[in-house]
């Protein structure tokens, strides 16, 4: 801390100070929004589980339940990767929100930090802790649904967690992170460059272009699905990935000197 | 130390405000950055804290460049703005999370500080009125004991007994090694604090002196009638509740003293600001700083 060269290097342990100083001076809001995510997830899968299971009295008259079967499980798995994507978005959304007002620019601009700390900031809480909360939420909400299918069908509910392991291939990692960062990239993009109501702007403009919305449909909706590709789907899913991730890193960039450069006026 | 060298800014289109600015801050000083509405004190605050980016020129602070907008640079300022917000957090939480970013910050500072004002220690930022919390604002800055600290309109919001709190206090932390830069309309509130006087107006720096150097130099005094106008020390005179503010030159080193009267100064220095440049800087009369 003493050397003023190493002071202006990126410290990750100024990092996670400012992480603190972030969540905890907007602990409301993170509350809110972790309850909004639960709240969301909770919804979904009750949702589902009602649609898909038979009621107590019919359990006779369908010995063979709709939830056991992959498809359904996969359409909660699908579900799952939407909702995150689509949270991840929001997320991204409010990396530039604080540049809003000239309050908040000034407050952010003043804090004692590198800027690529203060940029990163907003993914370490979204793209780190809160990834953690949705999938540990999801897995606990769907452990519930598996309890209580297995009281209804004994050994026919599955959990989803084991599914995806089981179902996991190189592939759909691949292709559903490179969706996840161009899309976030994306979302981060107008954020920085219009911070006002960002997630409906960039929404509006990737459903205008369609550019966002017809290969995640796609890729969630066919490909996760019914697991229709190999050989050389594989190659055409690797260079779209790459096409993308490319992108990604380029409108990360864009966003970080934007928000590098902005002034308080 | 501050330095501003050729500065030239203007928002947008617009014409500059700033041209080819120069003005230096040195540590051990309370400065008062007067001026009109549209002046650019406020912009010149925001450049010195590189929050706005220069369209030539550049502000160093102790000789690195404010707007690289460093940690090292970051720590050694504290702008305390207008207008501000604060989280809905306790006062405790608040210095909990901020104050590991200034290495001089002082929890028996911040305490003096709320005494001063008057304040409760235990605090909750949510439930202030805005004038209680820019002093809870003000006594954190302080307490961060930062080498730069900046404040735009301090004053603004706070009630009479305040702003005598806030004179006290602030003159109590003072030190040689700090620069205080305060820019404000209400020159009334601040007038006895500072110790030099920095006017901007109509884009021109119109001064930047201390206040010894100024009251050596004018005599500040009022007369219940109108004074002699044939008096050639007498260089302003303007009608006021219960007489006339005036100020004349002190040619005379034995002629006594007086307090400075910062509205009649700004209001001379707005006037006649090649009469003041005269007053003060009689062998170089042609260098003037511009302002825009």
């Amino acid at each position: 801390m003493n050397n003023l060269d190493n002071f202006d290097k990126f410290s990750f342990s100024r990092f996670m100070m400012l992480a603190k100083r972030e969540i905890i001076s907007s602990k409301n809001i993170f509350l809110m929004e972790l309850a909004v995510v639960a709240g969301l997830i909770i919804i979904a899968e009750f949702f589902i589980s009602w649609s898909a299971l038979p009621s107590l009295n019919d359990v006779k008259e369908y010995p063979s339940c709709y939830y056991s079967d992959s498809t359904c499980v996969s359409i909660i798995f699908v579900l799952g990767i939407w909702g995150f994507a689509f949270l991840a978005n929001i997320a991204a959304s409010l990396v530039c929100l604080k540049l809003s007002n000239k309050k908040g620019r000034i407050t952010t601009f003043m804090t004692v930090g590198t800027q690529g700390e203060k940029y990163l900031l907003n993914f370490l809480i979204y793209d780190v802790f809160f990834v953690l909360y949705f999938f540990t939420v999801w897995l606990l909400v769907d452990l519930v649904r598996v309890i209580y299918v297995d009281m209804v069908y004994p050994f026919e509910g599955k959990w989803v967690l084991f599914y995806a392991i089981d179902q996991w291939n190189w592939m759909v990692a691949l292709g559903t992170i490179a969706l996840f960062l161009f899309s976030q990239a994306f979302y981060t993009l107008v954020s920085a460059f219009s911070p006002k109501l960002a997630f409906l702007k960039a929404f509006g403009l990737s459903y205008a272009v369609g550019f966002l919305l017809i290969p995640y449909s796609f890729f969630c909706s066919v490909v996760l699905i019914d697991k229709s590709f190999s050989g050389e789907s594989n190659v055409i899913v690797i260079m779209a990935s790459s096409v993308m991730i490319i992108y990604a890193i380029a409108m990360q960039l864009l966003a970080y000197y934007r928000y590098k450069e902005t002034d308080i006026i | 130390m501050i330095e501003c060298n050729n500065l030239t800014f203007s928002y947008r289109k617009a014409t500059p405000i700033l041209k080819e600015f120069n003005l230096t801050l040195e540590n051990g000083g309370i400065y008062g950055l007067l001026g009109k509405n549209g002046a650019g004190k406020s912009t010149l605050l925001y450049l010195m804290c590189g929050l706005l980016t220069p369209a030539a020129g550049e502000v160093l602070v102790n000789g690195v460049n404010v707007r690289r907008r460093l940690p090292s640079t970051l720590r050694d300022i504290f702008l305390v703005p207008e207008e501000f917000d604060l989280p809905s957090i306790t006062l405790e939480d608040y210095c909990r999370i901020n104050a590991p970013f200034y290495p001089d910050f002082s929890m028996e500072a911040l305490k003096r500080n709320l005494e001063t004002f008057e304040m409760p220690e235990k605090i909750h930022l949510g439930y202030l009125s805005m004038g209680q919390k820019k002093k809870a604002y003000m006594c954190f800055a302080l307490a961060c004991n930062t080498p730069i600290l900046i404040m735009d309109e301090p004053t603004n919001g706070l009630d009479i007994t305040s702003k005598v709190q806030f004179r006290r206090f602030l003159a109590a932390q003072m030190n040689e090694n700090r620069i205080i830069l305060i820019s404000t309309h209400q020159v009334h509130d601040v007038e006895l604090l500072l110790d030099h006087i920095v006017i901007v107006d109509n884009r021109q720096l119109l001064l930047n002196r201390k206040t010894s150097e100024i009251t050596s130099r004018l005599r500040f005094f009022n007369t219940l009638g109108a004074p002699d106008t044939d008096d050639p020390r007498l260089l302003y005179s303007a009608r006021g509740v219960g007489g006339f503010a005036n100020i004349a030159r002190r040619e005379d080193p034995l002629d006594e003293e007086t307090d400075l009267n910062l509205e009649s100064l700004y209001e001379l220095c707005c006037r006649n600001p090649k009469l003041v440049e005269n007053i003060f800087n009689p062998d170089n009369t042609s260098e003037h700083e511009q302002l825009g």
